[in-house]
């Protein structure tokens, strides 16, 4: 099997367009801070299978090996390579800077207090 | 939900084959590259249909969780095809059976259907969240009560209540209701009068009255600010298809009222003016009021500088709950 299964399996994910196609039903305020809430939360349980799944690769020393019969079998060891590429993707989500302002949990949550802030304003 | 958000988490994660960890970056790859798809529809969706409420979170910085998320998904899935294109590589089980790049795409359909699975019902959920509070309420017959408040259409032993409580929320304002005028128009259509009582003390009301032809050339031609400027003969009992016009004269609350008891009210008023599919006419004094008015498309039919205007609709404005004014027309 080629590449391009993933690529196939890449493109089946839900487009910009389709999204945007469902959000445009979404009319009043109220539905945009249910949406919101909704939002942050698929994102975050999302994003905290990043270090998890680097963990996971880190912690299976054997799966991915050069394939040259170098000795001693842990220099042949690939994963924390593979998982430091993963984890690329929690680099900023664990920001420590501005007082931990920058952890995207907690910019998550500013931004859907802000949202409902709005919204109460306006109910 | 609560399921797909757990697998969101943690799927070919707990206790994983080595498969499992080939579909997991799958699934990962997949997830880095929708992440963006979502976040540049979402941003696009909020600018361009709440721009108000985009530049009220942007106070503080608190839209930058939104906007950041347009760019650096890119970079997050640019570091993931590294990742499958050494897994790929590098892996060292291709005896088993089963190729990397096949248990790589399982993993990202698997995202894929986990995407689709949440919006889907999330979106069946909003449907009916949007789509429920007024229309739901506005099924209900009044009277409606909560806890310590009552909505009901008003009696004539309410009317001197009324009075009194319009004088208070609209200080300085001349064209009031009288005893008299409310007992000519309540008293033709009394489900035209609504009011909402707390612990027995009137606190808000709404007035939406049908009128005849003649009505309607009256209000047309005379700048009425008011149904009491009107003769009886102005002021129809009903209101269905063959009504040419009504006034919505009036939604008022105290500061104290119930917010759950406003939707009801609110509710009510929308029904009434949902049956009806001719002219509406109405005169706000306050400037709430008339910002109201004019961003649900009434036009001004009287220009007179040194008085409160008429506006003017025909049909129906659909209501979107949360943009209702806080405060009296």
């Amino acid at each position: 099997m080629s590449n391009d299964a993933i690529d196939i399996a890449l493109k089946e994910s839900l487009t910009a367009t389709q999204l945007a196609d469902s959000l445009g039903h979404v009319t009043s305020t109220l539905g945009v801070a249910a949406f919101a809430h909704a939002f942050a939360l698929f994102n975050d349980a999302l994003a905290a299978r990043v270090p998890f799944l680097a963990g996971v690769i880190h912690a299976t020393p054997d799966l991915f090996l050069i394939p040259a019969l170098t000795e001693p079998l842990f220099c042949r060891r690939r994963n924390a390579q593979i998982a430091a590429y993963a984890m690329y993707a929690a680099n900023d989500e664990y920001s420590l800077g501005d007082g931990g302002e920058n952890i995207h949990q907690r910019m998550s949550q500013h931004f859907l207090e802000s949202v409902l802030d709005y919204c109460h304003d306006r109910s | 939900m609560a399921e797909l958000l757990d697998d969101a988490s943690t799927l070919f994660l707990t206790r994983p084959s080595h498969a499992d960890v080939l579909r997991a970056l799958g699934f990962h790859v997949a997830l880095e590259y929708g992440a963006g798809e979502e976040f540049r529809a979402v941003d696009s969706f909020l600018t361009r249909v709440h721009p108000d409420l985009v530049r009220h979170v942007q106070r503080n910085h608190n839209y930058d969780w939104i906007s950041l998320h347009t760019i650096v998904e890119d970079q997050h899935f640019a570091a993931g095809l590294h990742a499958v294109a050494d897994a790929v590589s590098f892996y060292a089980h291709h005896q088993s059976g089963e190729s990397a790049v096949t248990l790589i795409a399982e993993g990202a359909n698997a995202f894929a259907s986990l995407q689709k699975r949440y919006y889907s019902e999330l979106f069946k959920e909003l449907e009916t969240f949007h789509s429920s509070p007024l229309a739901s309420l506005s099924r209900r017959n009044l009277p409606i009560a909560g806890a310590f408040w009552i909505v009901q259409y008003a009696s004539p032993a309410d009317w001197a209540g009324v009075c009194a409580l319009e004088r208070d929320l609209f200080p300085g304002v001349e064209e009031l209701f009288t005893p008299g005028c409310l007992q000519t128009s309540a008293g033709k259509f009394p489900q035209g009068l609504i009011v909402v009582k707390q612990r027995d003390e009137l606190v808000g009301y709404a007035a939406v009255f049908p009128l005849t032809s003649a009505g309607e050339a009256a209000v047309r031609v005379g700048n009425i600010l008011t149904v009491c400027s009107l003769a009886p003969g102005d002021l129809s009992d009903q209101i269905d298809e063959r009504t040419p016009a009504v006034f919505f004269e009036v939604v008022a609350f105290r500061e104290d009222a119930s917010r759950a008891a406003r939707k009801i009210v609110w509710s009510q008023v929308v029904k009434m003016l949902r049956h009806h599919v001719g002219r509406i006419y109405v005169s706000p004094v306050s400037g709430v009021g008339e910002r109201m008015v004019t961003t649900r498309g009434f036009r001004p039919l009287t220009y007179q500088a040194d008085r409160p205007r008429v506006y003017e609709r025909t049909g129906f404005w659909h209501e979107r709950s949360g943009t209702r004014p806080r405060s009296n027309m």
